[in-house]
């Protein structure tokens, strides 16, 4: 079929708010035209950033090449702004093989929007098979420590408050192929544990193939499913829980992790999405052990009843009723899932037909995804990274060599209309949504400190890329939707408040968002509530959960700025 | 059927068509409901103009135009799919090649398009099968049983592969399902493709109609208990699902949702035991459709071909695992692993020479292949080449040291070739290795005997009758024994009882000639 133009595709496609745009487009006349379209530029050029994944792939098709590309926007010295981890492959033969100059990558911004190569000064340059990054003070010094999920040992590196770190031990003990991991405190002691995501048992002699007989990579039925690690942490040193916890008989092929109060308890749960097997929803006893209720909650399979390839996962409330609801991506011919939260008792619903966010992501595998208000209008839009695991067909623009070339894909934007009805608007951010990658990392942040959220995409057999947010700062067609950032500190532990539930309410409308905890696929993005406030040029007032059950609330502010909350200084509820 | 019925059906089949595009259109008014934004109030005016226009632009320049169904339709026929590349196995190739060049031959058929469609559909090359099963649909307008099977398989398609619109899959499955509303998968799938687009009240209807048509389909109950679930109809919900878990017992899937909907039901004992359930049963995925089945029957990919050959070997039969075998060995020619397989699988045909020559081969890709070697020494043995059957019998010995039942063997082969200390050598070592039953000691028994080592020879018969008191050929083997070692009073004893046991041995007269004083 031929290319319909830009507007018609937008109108065809998503309807109303695109053809506003659309009409935004044609009603130009200030001549300030930007040269990128819609709502994100890339600026990985100018930024510094020169990071490029190497899977390490010597054509043999094991499956950690397939898997890898986890990246970690966070404030690695305090300094206020963000800095990017970047985690690159190895050579498999067939287990890793550490070389020199093939290793992760740091970047720290020297200034805004402008990254320098920190590698070496920071002792992060780990050289195992890098997956993922999770990040948190695990000793409650008040600076940020890194986990290192690596195919092979897991790695973690304490930092000294300076933004230098060195490897310790720490009793983290995961060695087999861990995927995605969160920290979060699971018995309120303070302290942040740990649960790693551990994909499954990988046998290179293994040897599978697509539908036409060509060598491909297998898939997660291939192994040996296996369970995930729970590590509880004492004074900053962690002990493997996982048997007493419960979770050690229950075994899948994790990909995606989040730890969220989704049951509003009180304590921190886990929802691990399985790549072809059912989902867990660890929930929390309150004793130090977890029970799965993915089953009874709606949330363990699809609508149909079917597991899904489960990658990359959130936990937000995308329809504004104050609840916390999942979406997970999936694999091409699945649909991305979005279970919505009908309240204790009832559980979740899959919903992503009647809210618009299946049928469109079933042409793609998709992996990093980030719940973020990118156009300030109060609601979560839905930013999606795909690439295929398997060949398929060339896409047009691709630029990739073979064979990479045959698994590359456009990424998704999904734009909310207001209670959680999805549009599927690309076109809207083509920079970021046309170029077909292989793309796996996905982490959003206020990169250059303007109030709207920025992303840091991760590819396989390519280069990490920074997008700039562009809709609300730059474009003076668009009024500027006001924002508001909120830290919420404990005083005690010295660092951010993971698992804090943040309520910011404007007039009549109320907006949930959360504090940490993980979420997208194999990625870290900063542990800060983001509010897109339309046009509300004040919030009247926050209200806290704290993770330690402690509720307060916080007198109102004007708009667009950050703020610290610090936990014990509201008013009681 | 008579002629008045199959008006009946046609004006049925109208107006079933009416009233889902009727459905169609209404669901799209009321898509409409757009995000709120702020918008210019000239914005629709501009976007629509341009819709029109640039609508009507691409509708001339788009060779698939939708019909009145809302189904896109090829204004002509499209080119053939490519040939198939060189990385694809070579039994794929060759059915693709075969599928285009009947195409070629015919090219106004749609049986030869919707076949060609069928052989890229099997190998999941969708885009391929979807520009082929169009085809087939446009050329068999009006020819109700071709037509409905290429709308039908073209539904599924794009329903699998995602990427077209849910308008066009929606009016293809309305179309296949007026041409053939008796056909119970049909309104499955159909329903399956509303729940993915989220319309949940069509996806019930056509649930409703699989069941009326058939009320023990397992599928079509589950499938409407689900949306049900999801509906927070939980009574309906559990019936239907229990209609399911009734008529497929083991499907995973019916006692996940049941567990969910008793627990949404307060009936938490009930929601316990089916949670309990579906974790011991697993998913059953695909609904049990004919016409898909053999579209995927005609797969040769290795991975179905593996999947297919454990699934015949499992129903016993060996003449299509074999034949399945040999497509994959034509995937893979140096495979030694495929080519042991079909030496097995000939062995089991009977095909005892053709076995042989195969495991021949696939021993020269690898010698290590334990199989291999087993079996080429059964069959080299049973052709009294016991020098062919021990080497092989030894390879494997080699590599399997512990292996008691290789050791006796071995050994009965080096019997056959009367090298007997040779053979005493094996028993010993299955001994060594854990075997000590009768049969062994017997055997060895009579070994040891043949190299006069009768006093040893004695003590094996011995155990031998510890086990088996009522072995006659024991007793007879003994009384060999102790009569070349003088006890003549024993011997008689057992030559006795080995009489009795086994009348056909020389027994009796042994023990008169002892008696005898012979």
């Amino acid at each position: 079929m031929p290319h319909a133009p830009p507007c018609i595709a937008l109108f065809l496609f998503a309807g109303g708010a695109l053809a506003w745009a659309c009409s935004k487009e044609t009603s130009d006349t200030t001549g300030v035209t930007a040269p990128h379209q819609g709502w994100f530029r890339e600026i990985t050029a100018v930024s510094g950033l020169d990071f490029v994944q190497s899977s390490g792939s010597t054509g043999r098709h094991y499956l950690p090449e397939t898997s890898a590309g986890g990246v970690a926007l966070f404030d690695s010295e305090n300094d206020g702004d963000l800095d990017l981890y970047l985690l690159n492959g190895a050579v498999l033969s067939p287990d890793p093989v550490e070389e020199e100059g093939r290793q992760n990558r740091f970047y720290r911004q020297t200034s805004p929007l402008f990254f320098e190569d920190h590698t070496a000064a920071s002792g992060l340059g780990d050289r195992g098979y890098g997956m993922g990054a999770a990040i948190g003070d695990i000793d409650n010094d008040g600076d940020r420590d890194l986990l290192v999920t690596n195919f092979g040992p897991d790695r973690l590196y304490v930092n000294d408050g300076t933004g230098s770190f060195s490897e310790r031990s720490a009793g983290i003990t995961t060695r087999g192929f861990s995927s995605s991991a969160a920290f979060f405190d699971y018995d309120r002691d303070g302290f942040l544990d740990l649960y790693v995501g551990v994909y499954v048992e990988f046998d290179p002699e293994k040897p599978c193939f697509d539908s036409t007989g060509n060598s491909e990579y297998c898939g997660p039925s291939a192994f040996p499913p296996v369970a995930d690690a729970l590590f509880h942490n004492r004074d900053g040193v962690f002990e493997d829980v996982s048997v007493e916890a419960g979770l050690h008989a229950a075994t899948g092929a994790a990909l995606g992790v989040l730890c969220a109060d989704l049951d509003e308890d009180g304590w921190q749960d886990v929802y691990v999405a399985n790549d072809g097997y059912v989902n867990r929803l660890w929930n929390n006893q309150h004793d130090g052990t977890f029970v799965d209720e993915a089953l009874f909650q709606g949330v363990a399979l699809n609508m149909n009843g079917q597991p899904e390839a489960g990658m990359g996962v959130i936990a937000a409330d995308f329809d504004g009723d104050l609840r916390l609801d999942l979406f997970v991506t999936h694999l091409r011919e699945e649909t991305n899932t979005l279970y919505l939260n009908q309240g204790s008792g009832v559980g979740f619903v899959d919903s992503s037909g009647q809210l618009g966010v299946g049928a469109a992501s079933i042409p793609y595998t998709g992996f990093g995804t980030v719940a973020v208000d990118f156009d300030h209008d109060q609601d979560l839009d839905i930013a999606v990274a795909n690439g295929s695991v398997l060949r398929g067909k060339r896409r047009s623009n691709v630029q990739l060599a073979d064979p990479w070339a045959l698994y590359a894909e456009p990424n998704l934007l999904f734009i909310n209309g207001g209670q959680g009805r999805f549009y599927e608007a690309s076109e809207l951010a083509s920079e970021f949504c046309e170029l077909p990658e292989i793309s796996r990392g996905l982490a959003a942040g206020d990169l250059d400190g303007d109030g709207d959220m920025d992303l840091l995409l991760g590819n396989i057999e390519g280069p990490a890329r920074l997008f700039e947010n562009v809709l609300a700062t730059k474009d003076p067609r668009h009024p500027k939707g006001h924002w508001l950032q909120v830290r919420c500190l404990h005083p005690e532990w010295k660092r951010d408040a993971i698992g804090a539930r943040v309520i910011v309410r404007c007039g009549d409308v109320r907006t949930l968002r959360t504090i940490g905890g993980g979420s997208s696929y194999l990625s870290f993005q900063p542990s800060v509530a983001h509010f897109g406030l339309g046009q509300a040029e004040r919030v009247d007032e926050i209200i806290v959960h704290w993770p330690d059950g402690l509720v307060e609330r916080f007198a109102g502010m004007d708009a667009d700025r950050r703020v610290e909350l610090v936990h014990g200084t509201g008013e009681n509820e | 059927m008579t002629s008045s019925r199959k008006k009946a059906r046609r004006l049925e089949r109208k107006a079933r068509r009416e009233k889902e595009k009727a459905q169609i259109a209404s669901q799209r008014a009321g898509e409409t409901a757009q995000p709120q934004v702020d918008r210019p109030k000239h914005g629709w005016l501009v976007v629509v103009a341009a819709a029109v226009a640039i609508g009507g632009w691409s509708y001339f320049q788009d060779p698939a135009k939708p019909d009145a169904d809302g189904v896109a339709v090829p204004g002509e026929a499209p080119a053939i799919p490519a040939p198939p590349p060189a990385d694809m196995t070579v039994p794929v190739r060759r059915m693709i090649r075969e599928a285009r060049a009947a195409v070629e031959q015919d090219p106004t058929s749609p049986r030869t398009w919707g076949q060609l469609g069928e052989v890229f559909d099997a190998h999941h090359l969708f885009d391929d099968a979807a520009i082929c099963y169009r085809e087939a649909c446009r050329l068999s307008r009006g020819s109700a049983p071709d037509e409905f099977r290429w709308s039908y398989l073209l539904a599924t398609v794009l329903n699998s592969a995602g990427g077209s619109s849910a308008e066009e899959i929606f009016a293809l499955f309305a179309r296949a399902m007026a041409l053939e509303p008796d056909y119970p998968p049909g309104h499955v799938r159909q329903g399956d493709a509303f729940v993915r687009q989220g319309k949940n009240a069509q996806a019930r209807s056509a649930f409703e109609r699989a069941i009326a048509l058939d009320p023990d389909f397992a599928m079509a109950h589950r499938n409407l208990g689900q949306v049900l679930l999801a509906d927070g109809e939980i009574e309906a919900a559990i019936s239907h699902l229990e209609a399911a878990a009734r008529y497929d017992t083991s499907d995973s899937v019916v006692h996940a949702s049941l567990a969910r909907a008793f627990r949404l039901n307060g009936q938490e004992a009930r929601a316990q035991e089916a949670a309990d359930k579906a974790s011991s049963f697993a998913p059953v995925f695909g609904v049990p459709d004919p016409i898909r089945f053999s579209v995927e029957a005609l797969a040769v990919d290795p991975l179905t071909l593996n999947d297919r050959i454990d699934e015949r070997m499992g129903g016993g039969d060996i003449a299509g695992a074999l034949g399945d075998l040999e497509l994959l060995e034509e995937s893979f020619p140096d495979d030694a692993n495929v080519l042991e397989r079909i030496g097995v699988m000939r062995f089991k045909a009977g095909s005892k020479d053709a076995a042989l020559t195969t495991f021949e081969r696939a021993l020269k890709l690898d010698e290590h292949l334990h199989e291999s070697h087993l079996h080429l020494a059964a069959i080299y043995d049973e052709k009294k080449n016991f020098d062919k059957a021990l080497e092989h019998y030894s390879h494997v010995a080699e590599e399997e040291p512990k292996n008691p039942s290789l050791h006796v063997r071995i050994a009965y082969l080096l019997l056959a070739q009367d090298k007997i200390e040779l053979a005493v050598e094996s028993f010993e070592r299955a001994f060594q290795h854990g075997l000590d039953d009768a049969e062994l000691h017997h055997n060895w028994g009579a070994a040891l005997d043949r190299i006069d080592r009768t006093e040893e020879a004695v003590g094996h018969f011995e155990k031998v009758l510890e086990v088996e008191p009522e072995n006659g050929g024991t007793h007879f083997n003994l009384g060999m024994a102790l009569e070349r070692l003088g006890r003549n009073a024993r011997a008689i004893e057992h030559y006795d009882k080995a009489a009795a046991l086994a009348p056909n041995l020389p027994a009796a007269r042994r023990a008169a000639a002892l008696r005898a004083g012979g």
